[in-house]
Formats: structure tokens, sequence, C-alpha cells
């Protein structure tokens, strides 16, 4: 392992010299300054560090392509003027290369990093500017914190399979895992715009975040987390959300179980089962929950907030349960078909 | 076949002691708010236990754990694990190679010897938004491990037990988390550690122990880093407001970061980049320290602000020296050879033996006579 620093001055390498004599293991400590990455060149086995006071200082210009099995950056910038290709590219390897940011910007016109093998990648305090994508049905593990991707409409593609750990992280865009995925993902304290799960195979679980969330398939486990958009379950396997605020929550098929929450509108429909312990429901106009299909409800010690809006159910789904409280004597439902009522409680009033 | 099995005593649930003595591999224990108590403690394998409690301290179960040898998943989700007795809480023998998973979960230690996580074989703990108080989370020499943590606070303070302690071979990742204690490695850990946006009360370092630390903050007034053997330290973004020490084959990269002060010993080897170092810097044997843009301070905690003797070396570029009136001893065959930023201050004041084994560009010094 050699050290070597990289500098205009006269007693260090040049940029093009260290490139040259590299070999495994190189730490290079860059000065503060721009690095033209020669066009075509992979880099493998090597950390290449920035010594500003700032990521900024140190820039490296061009595609960083690893081809190896490991490179790590630490407290720089890419950037790159081509509009097509990404900005750092993991070639695909015999055996999954560590790719480490530490501290990095990232700044792409569309993919900031594409990986299309099996991976390790790791990206600490970093600030990506492009998608990063993850590429090929193959074992990516991805550990993500304190950082920030922004992009759009995706931030984050994924089609691969393995741990996604994300945590204390700004993900602006969407985060789509595709149909072919299978990622156990352990997301923490992150602010997403919106996470889309669309393969069964994707096992959700996620603790303090934000987030709206699209789950087609798959499962989801969420606890203590706020949902200012849409939660939409499609076909979910299992959706269990503990101490959660929904600002909707709709589920068109499935089953679903919520312990805690907080909810201003439901609706649920097709052909499922969804069970609601102690849920608070919050809902000053329209349906504060809509039944549909053959849906059958669950409400065990519910608490209701709902003056100036109603249940409503159609087709042949139904509800039981108890309420524990209501801001309200009668509970105004609008039924159209032959479902079930049975709330004990508090009286119902068909409307 | 997964079974959810609601366990409480509020009609229609099944009763906790009955859940104990019936689970099996792939159930859910879906845990009303309460207390439960299991003094025989269980073999769990491939199970979930939730607390379906507002927070974790609305369910809370006292007993202990160990996981079994054929499982590959164990979770604890929203729940308070109290110990029983004087026994590990959560024990992963050697024989296991499973997952424990421990979300918005609150563990209470004895406070003692007795680790309250003791991971013996090849498992992968991951934590989240967990806390663990007055405990510990230990790795054994057999252990081929993973950590990964994050928002977590382990708060315990003890002169004699770390708070995390990594041996055997493994990797662990802490992210975002607060540990009011001590981390360790030995002399026979083969791992590598990555903590990052963190509080750490100290380091403490042996073996091969790959270290990265990022933009941490370190808390203990005694010492913030010691590291022996042959370990490998990249430090960027922190803040150690007491000493850090290595010695032997130590190797320490660090940059823009500030430290109390730095001693050096053995044959290690430094590089620090725009780093102050607030009291003063000591290099013994043959360690050698190169730096950029470093800022030697003296603040009149140590007699000399800069204490080289035997065979060290001081070697760097652009550096600042701030003595405040505080001398520099360059002894035996020690030797500073640097180039120093503009100073306008009084000549540093040399203690040497051998004047010609220091070499300081762009700035006065003069040699201290006794």
């Amino acid at each position: 392992m050699r050290l070597i620093k990289v500098s205009q001055d006269p007693r260090d390498l040049s940029w093009e010299q260290a490139l040259d004599q590299l070999e495994d293991d190189d730490v290079l400590m860059l000065a503060p300054g721009f690095y033209q990455i020669p066009f075509g060149k992979k880099l493998k086995n090597i950390v290449i560090k920035g010594t500003g006071t700032a990521p900024d200082m140190t820039t490296l210009v061009g595609t960083v392509i690893l081809d190896g099995r490991y490179l790590t950056l630490e407290n720089l910038a890419v950037k790159t003027k081509a509009i097509a290709g990404a900005l750092v590219r993991v070639d695909e390897g015999e055996n999954a290369p560590y790719l480490t940011l530490r501290g990095c910007r990232l700044e792409a016109a569309d993919t900031a990093l594409m990986t299309q093998g099996p991976v390790w990648l790791e990206l600490y305090s970093c600030q990506v500017k492009g998608v990063i994508r993850l590429v090929g049905d193959k074992e990516q593990h991805v550990q993500i914190s304190s950082s920030e991707i922004a992009a759009t409409p995706a931030a984050f593609t994924g089609n691969g399979f393995g741990l996604l750990a994300i945590s204390q992280s700004q993900i602006k865009g969407d985060f789509v895992l595709e149909e072919s995925s299978a990622y156990e993902g352990h997301f923490d304290q992150t602010a997403f715009d919106q996470v889309t799960s669309l393969s069964e195979g994707n096992d959700l679980y996620v603790t303090e975040s934000a987030l709206s969330l699209t789950l087609k398939n798959g499962q989801a486990d969420l606890l203590n987390c706020d949902l200012p958009g849409t939660a939409l379950l499609e076909k979910a396997k299992s959706a269990a959300f503990q101490n959660c605020t929904f600002k909707q929550f709709k589920q068109v098929s499935g089953s679903s179980n919520l312990t805690n929450c907080h909810l201003e509108v439901g609706e649920i429909m097709g052909q499922g089962k969804a069970f609601f312990c102690r849920p608070h429901f919050s809902c000053s106009e329209g349906t504060w929950l809509s039944l549909s299909g053959s849906v059958q409800v669950r409400l065990q010690d519910a608490l209701l907030n709902v003056a100036g809006s109603h249940l409503r159910l159609a087709d042949k789904a139904g509800i039981l349960g108890n309420i524990l409280e209501s801001d309200q004597d009668q509970l105004l439902v609008k039924q159209t078909g032959r479902g079930k009522v049975k709330l004990t409680g508090i009286k119902c009033k068909l409307v | 076949m997964s079974k959810y099995i609601k366990v409480g005593s509020g009609g229609g649930e099944v009763t906790w002691h009955r859940a104990m003595l019936d689970m099996e591999p792939g159930d859910y224990l879906l845990l009303e708010p309460g207390y439960y108590v299991w003094p025989r403690g269980r073999l769990l394998e491939d199970v979930t236990i939730k607390g379906l409690g507002a927070s974790p301290e609305d369910t809370r179960i006292r007993s202990f754990f160990s996981i079994g040898k054929n499982s590959s998943r164990v979770v604890f989700e929203n729940l308070t694990l109290e110990p029983y007795g004087d026994v590990n809480t959560l024990d992963l023998p050697e024989e296991t190679n499973s997952y424990l998973i421990l979300r918005g979960c609150v563990l209470t230690g004895t406070g003692s010897m007795t680790t309250t996580i003791s991971v013996n074989g090849q498992d992968t703990v991951e934590m989240y938004s967990c806390r663990l108080l007055n405990g510990t989370l230990s790795f054994f020499e057999k252990a081929n491990f993973r950590l990964e943590m994050a928002d977590c606070l382990l708060d315990y303070e003890s002169e004699k037990f770390g708070t995390i302690s990594l041996e055997g071979t493994g990797t662990a990742i802490i992210n975002n988390s607060e540990i009011r204690g001590t981390v360790n490695s030995f002399d026979s850990s083969n791992i590598e550690l990555n903590i990052n946006n963190s509080a750490i009360g100290n380091l403490n370092l042996g073996g091969k122990s790959w270290v990265n630390v990022y933009a941490c903050r370190f808390l203990n007034r005694d010492y913030s880093l010691y590291a022996r053997g042959e370990c490998w330290l990249n430090i960027l973004e922190s803040q150690m407001p007491s000493q850090l020490a290595i010695e032997d084959h130590c190797h320490l990269l660090m940059q823009n970061s500030q430290l109390y002060s730095f001693q050096a010993r053995g044959e290690s080897q430094s590089f620090l980049s725009n780093v102050q170092i607030a009291a003063a810097v000591s290099l013994e044997g043959k360690s050698f320290l190169e730096g950029s843009l470093v800022t030697f301070s003296g603040n009149g905690d140590y007699p000399y602000f800069i204490f080289l003797v035997d065979q060290a070396v001081l070697k760097g570029r652009n550096l600042q020296f701030d003595p405040q009136n505080w001398p520099v001893l360059v002894d035996n065959d020690a030797r500073l050879v640097a180039n120093a930023l503009y100073y306008q201050g009084a000549p540093l004041e040399i203690k040497c033996e051998h004047p010609e084994n220091i070499s300081l560009m762009g700035i006065k010094w003069t040699e201290r006579k006794e």
C-alpha cells in the first residue's frame, strides 16, 4: 500500500503520472483542483481522496469506471459534461466489487451511478444529483446513510436482489424496485418522495420515515412512519403498519394490518381483508372509510373524529368491530350493497 | 406456514404462556401492550415478536432468549427486553448462522459483565432505531459477524467493559448513532469498522482493525482513540476533544479534523491534512508523521507542544505553529523537517540535542538553553 500525493507541486506526482503508475491498494491524495479522467480509463483496487476542506474543491471530470475488487472515493466531486452514460459505473466482474463513496458529490445530467452486476455499494454523506440505477438480476448490497439523492422522475431504480439499508437520507424523486427485484429493504429515518415496489419478492421494513408508498405484491412493515401522500396497496402479500399517520390509505386487494394508526381517509376495495386495531380516523367531509367489492374490515377499539363525513359500503363489503369513542352520537353510513355492518359502541344511521 | 398469533389477555387472544409453549418457526407473535415474564428463557428459531403498543416501553418482556442453530432470522420489533437474572438477554451461540433484527426496541442490561447481546456464530445483527441501556453488545472470538446499526443509542459508560466489543472477524457499520461508552476491538480481532455521523465515547482498538470514521464526534474527555497492533485508521471531518494515540504498526490518515493532542509510538505512520491539534503532538520510537496544513498549538497542558524523541520524524508542508510561548523538544535522533505558513510571532524555541536534525523553513527558531 502506497500513499501517493498528487498535485502541481514538483515534489509530488502529476495526475497523469499517478494514473500511469497505479498499483493495487494505492491511496491517491489529490490536492484541490480539477482532474480529467481519460476516456475509457478503468480504475481498480485503489482509494482516491480529495484533500480539500470540502468535496467540491477536488473534482474528477469524466466517467469513473470500476473494474476490479474495490474503489473508494472520498471527499471529492465527480462531474461530467457528457449528457449520456453514467457518471460512475461499476462493470460486471466475477466477484461483487465494493464501491464506497464517502463525503462525495456526484453531478450528472441523467445517470449518476450505474452498476451492471453484483455489487456492494456504500454511500455515506454523499450528495447525488442524478439517478442511481442497479441494473441486472444480480445480488446487490446497498448501504446509504446521511445522503441525498435527487433526480426526476426516478432517483433510484433497482432490478436485482439483496439488502438495501438506507438511513437518515433524502430521496428526492421516485424510488422504484422493479418487477423482477427481490430486495430486503431496511429504511430508517429517511424522507422519500415516493416508494414503489413492483415485485412480490420485495420485503420492505421502514422505521420513522416519511414516504408515499405504492406496494404491488410484496411485503411491507412500517413502524412510526408518516405517509403524507397516498399509500396504495395492490395485492400486497402482507402489509403491516404500526403507529403510522396516513393522509390517504388505499387498498385495492390483498390484506393489511394497521395498529395505532391515524388516518384521514381510507378506501378499501377488492377481495382482501383489513384489520384496524386502535385506529384513529380524523375526517371532516366526504367519506372517512369507503369499502367496496367483497372486502371484509374489522375495527377494534376505533376512535372516530369524523363529524360531517360518513362511512360508505358498496357491493358485498362488510365491517364489524367496536368503536371506543366518537365525536358523534350516530355514525352516518351510506350503504348501497348487501354487506354486513356490525359495529358496537355507537349507533349507526343509514343515509 | 407463517402464523400470526395475537398475544394478550383481552379476550380472543392467546396467552403469553401458551404462546411461549406452542411457538414454532415462522410464527409472528403480536404482543398487546403489557408486561410479559418468562423465567425459563426460550430458544428462538425464525420467529418475529412485535409489540403492538404506541412505543416500545408499552410492551415489555422480561426473559432471555437463545437463537437456535436452525434459525435464519429472528426479529424483535417495538418492544422492551429486560434481563431476567444474570444471563445474556439475547444469545447467539457458536453454531448459529442467523440474522437478528431489532427495530424500534429498547434493551436494558444488567450493568455487569453479563452482556446483553452476545454473538458467537456466523451472524448478522441489524439494529434500527433502538436503545441499549446499561448493557453491552459483544461479538466474541469465534464470531464471524456483520453489524448494521442506524439511529441507535447505546448508553453504558464503564471503565471495565466496552459498550460494543468486536472480537473475531467481521464488519460493523454504525450510522447516525450515539455510543456513550467505548467501542473495543482486541489483539485477535480482524475487523472492519465504519462509523458515520455518530457520537462515540471513544475507540480502543487492537489487532487488525480497519477503521473508517466520518463526521463523528468523540465524547470521552480522557482519550478519544487508542490504537495498537496493525490498525488502519481513516478519519475525516471529526472532532476529538481528548487524546488520539497510536502505536506499534498502526497507520493513520486524518483529514479536516480537530483533536486535542496526538501521540504516536512504535513504528506507526501518520498522514494528517488540514488538522488542528490544540495542545500537543508527541512522537516517540520510530514513529513518522507527515502533515499538510496542520496547525500545532500549545496551551500549557504539556511542557512541550511538539515533543519528538528517539528516532521519530515529523515532516510537513504548509504547517502552522501557534506555540503560545511553549517550546518544542527534538531530542535523541528525532528529526523535524518542515516549512511553515506565514508566522509573525516570536521565534520558536526548540530544545534539541542535534540542531542539524532540524530543518524549518518559513519560521525563525532559536535553540532553547536550560
